[in-house]
């Protein structure tokens, strides 16, 4: 679903953002993206995402090169960052439909998935007031309704977990695995290891732009916690 | 062209949404629907009182007088209006997530100006449509007329958006490190309203009825080459504007290489971080800064033209009053004293630290350093430029020097306890819950009470120096007892500030 090949990003001033990434994600894998602050991490999910362009190297989504193809590759992709910035002053619902418009969504469909999601993560009674209100767990669910409600096939998340209570972390972890279940993939960058030991198949240790680590959870970890790996890495 | 549309009507729903304002959560926002009904409401009104005035006008046969007034006015106040949009190079907030969307960039830059467009010809159809429709009451129906004003009121808003795209990029690509574009959009929406009224007073009113009537009808009478180079000159600054816009999104958001920090740095005191906090917010707060950058720009363009006027436009009045031209001080110190008491950043400096004054409440900061702080900074936004203007003013009007005295230190006295006094009553009344520095800036308690008591202190005053001048008190009485009360006033708003006032600060 997502191949990174020799991915390079070194940006206008000279600073490496990433050097000679190779990752691959198959439909039907969580893959964790982990790394210390500052590592690369955020660079990679922006040019995966085409938010950022790139120097060298290719990154394919359901074998569509993100250079040349990126918007059909954006049609089959959600992505989902660290701090949601959304139109403070839409509602929810508004910014629901707006984002169903763009992506093509029947009406029919978008509201049966927009009361699916929003009711999995209680947001429902919600979505008619100004997101300025929200606080900053209500505009990640809002953005995760956004990002399900599409269907995409690649789901890139950037810290997911940040501000979600317990029980939208319990339903975020359910949505994941149903979504993965349905042959869909996932690539998301973490700090809470644990949440990821438990839900992801792969990992991918990033440390100052360069791959240090990756595989199967299971073969990275052996006997140790991901937490000892990463530490030791 | 859908995805065009779409984004098209979301920006415009989102810079609309601003005035809907929230009700609660349960209970929705205000439509859009009621926005509308507000603005024909806005709209009718206008229509109505421009009507009044062009009918006065017609009277003498100069309808068209209204109808050129109101062409500068909706200029210069869609100017105002699409200068608060420039970002200085800073990307919007919605950059990263349409970019992560199947829109095209062309989509997205061609759908955010169409919006930012149709924002800006609201605005200026609003305020000039109103003058077309009386000067078509008080005049014969033309077609020939309206089309051209319609073609005007079009071409209007190209230009100003235009112009706004080329000045951001201007300043991203010169000024790149440029941290205050703030200020000087702030600076430049105040100089626009200066100018506005200079234009008004001076250029409208003093300008031969002949002139302006063979400009008005350049546009009534659909002046073939006028409009060639109004639609192509708009259309070109229109598209030029876009072009720039389009490569400033199309580069990277700018990355700074981190320098190797030294640990040992310049030692501060809680004092001078606190005043360089108040500083740095006050500069990144346009709504901040075009709500009390008036006064200093007024005092400044006040001493400019009393300069170079010599103060001769007041001396017949003082003539008349049998008055010496010393009076002129006691006339810019009221004027001073006024600006300063509009000129008040520190009614709201506790407000404005909104869900962040956990921060100062948990430092080990006495609360008087921080009143100080705050205090201090209202004091020396304005002071050092009063004391330059009253020191200039002096240099080429030679008042007495108890005149001189006076003029130096009564409006920073004024100053000073317009700023102490500020703190002291935003600490009785805060505002932490307000959802952004608009709702703060206009619409707390403490505004309102600074602003009016500041007014009524300014009032008083004045009547003072009256019923001391037409006393047959000595003029260096005359000029001592205010002064010192004064000093008394200001010395005693201090010590409130910093006895009940940190009370009142250790209890919020």
């Amino acid at each position: 679903m997502l191949k990174i090949k020799n991915f390079t990003k070194v940006y206008a001033n000279g600073k490496v953002g990433a050097k000679d990434l190779n990752i691959e994600v198959a439909p039907g894998d969580i893959c964790a993206f982990i790394g210390p602050n500052g590592s690369g991490k955020t660079t990679t999910i922006r040019c995966i995402v085409g938010t950022l362009t790139f120097n060298e190297g290719e990154i394919l989504i359901n074998n569509l090169s993100v250079r040349k193809d990126p918007l059909a590759c954006k049609k089959i992709t959600a992505y989902i960052p660290d701090n949601p910035d959304v139109y403070n002053t839409l509602t929810g619902l508004e910014y629901l439909n707006f984002v169903a418009a763009v992506y093509n969504i029947t009406p029919a469909e978008r509201d049966a998935r927009i009361k699916l999601y929003a009711d999995k993560w209680n947001l429902y009674q919600d979505l008619g007031a100004m997101i300025k209100s929200y606080s900053h767990g209500m505009r990640q669910k809002l953005v995760l309704i956004s990002a399900f409600m599409r269907n995409p096939k690649l789901l890139v998340l950037d810290e997911p977990f940040v501000g979600l209570d317990p029980q939208a972390s319990f339903v975020l972890k359910e949505v994941m695995n149903d979504f993965v279940k349905n042959g869909g993939a996932i690539f998301y960058s973490t700090h809470v290891l644990d949440v990821a030991e438990k839900i992801c198949n792969k990992v991918v240790i990033i440390k100052n732009g360069s791959i240090i680590k990756s595989g199967s959870m299971k073969d990275i970890k052996a006997d140790k916690s991901l937490e000892e790996v990463f530490l030791n890495a | 062209m859908r995805n065009i549309l779409i984004l098209t009507k979301t920006f415009l729903l989102n810079g609309l949404g601003g005035l809907r304002g929230k009700r609660s959560r349960t209970k929705g926002t205000i439509g859009i629907g009621v926005i509308a009904l507000l603005y024909c409401a806005l709209f009718a009104l206008l229509t109505y009182l421009q009507m009044l005035t062009t009918a006065e006008y017609a009277e003498y046969g100069a309808a068209f007088y209204a109808l050129g007034t109101g062409y500068t006015m909706g200029i210069f106040l869609t100017l105002c209006f699409a200068f608060q949009t420039i970002t200085g190079g800073q990307r919007a907030n919605d950059t990263e997530m349409l970019l992560a969307m199947p829109i095209k960039k062309n989509e997205i830059m061609i759908a955010k100006a169409l919006s930012r467009y149709v924002l800006n010809l609201l605005i200026t159809a609003l305020i000039i449509l109103p003058n077309i429709i009386a000067y078509m009451r008080y005049t014969a129906f033309s077609g020939v007329a309206l089309l051209g004003n319609i073609v005007s009121v079009l071409m209007i808003p190209l230009i100003t958006v235009g112009l706004t795209y080329i000045i951001d990029f201007v300043m991203t690509t010169c000024l790149p490190n440029f941290k205050y574009a703030n200020v000087l959009k702030a600076i430049v929406t105040i100089a626009l309203l200066i100018a506005l009224v200079f234009v008004y007073e001076y250029v409208i009113l003093s300008t031969d009825l002949v002139t302006m009537e063979k400009a008005v009808n350049y546009v009534l009478t659909f002046n073939p080459i006028f409009m060639l180079i109004l639609i192509t000159g708009a259309s070109a600054i229109f598209a030029i504007g876009v072009v720039l816009f389009a490569i400033l999104m199309n580069r990277e958001s700018r990355t700074t290489v981190a320098k190797t920090v030294k640990l040992v740095g310049k030692k501060t005191t809680p004092f001078r971080s606190l005043l360089k906090n108040e500083t740095n917010r006050y500069l990144n707060s346009t709504v901040l800064m075009i709500n009390t950058l008036l006064g200093p720009l007024a005092i400044i363009a006040l001493t400019l033209w009393l300069v170079i006027d010599h103060c001769q436009t007041f001396m017949p009045l003082l003539n008349m009053l049998a008055l010496d031209a010393n009076f002129v001080c006691l006339l810019v110190m009221a004027l001073f004293s006024s600006l300063a008491v509009l000129t008040y950043p520190t009614a709201f400096s506790i407000s404005l630290e909104g869900k962040q004054f956990w921060i100062l409440q948990s430092m080990p900061i006495k609360p008087n350093t921080v009143l100080s702080a705050k205090a201090l900074f209202g004091v020396l936004f304005l002071s050092p430029i009063m004391l330059t203007c009253s020191i200039l003013l002096q240099v080429v009007m030679r008042f007495n020097v108890w005149y001189f005295i006076s003029l130096l230190l009564v409006p920073v006295l004024m100053n000073v306890t317009i700023a102490f006094g500020g703190v002291l009553v935003n600490l009785f009344f805060p505002k932490f819950n307000a959802e952004s520095d608009v709702a703060v800036v206009k619409n707390s308690m403490s505004s309102f009470i600074m602003m009016f008591g500041g007014l009524v202190i300014v009032g008083l005053f004045s009547y003072l120096y009256y019923v001391l001048l037409s006393s047959n008190l000595a003029t260096i009485l005359v000029l001592l007892i205010p002064l010192l009360l004064l000093v008394v006033i200001a010395t005693l708003v201090v010590i409130l500030t910093l006895t009940l006032g940190k009370r009142i600060f250790k209890r919020l």
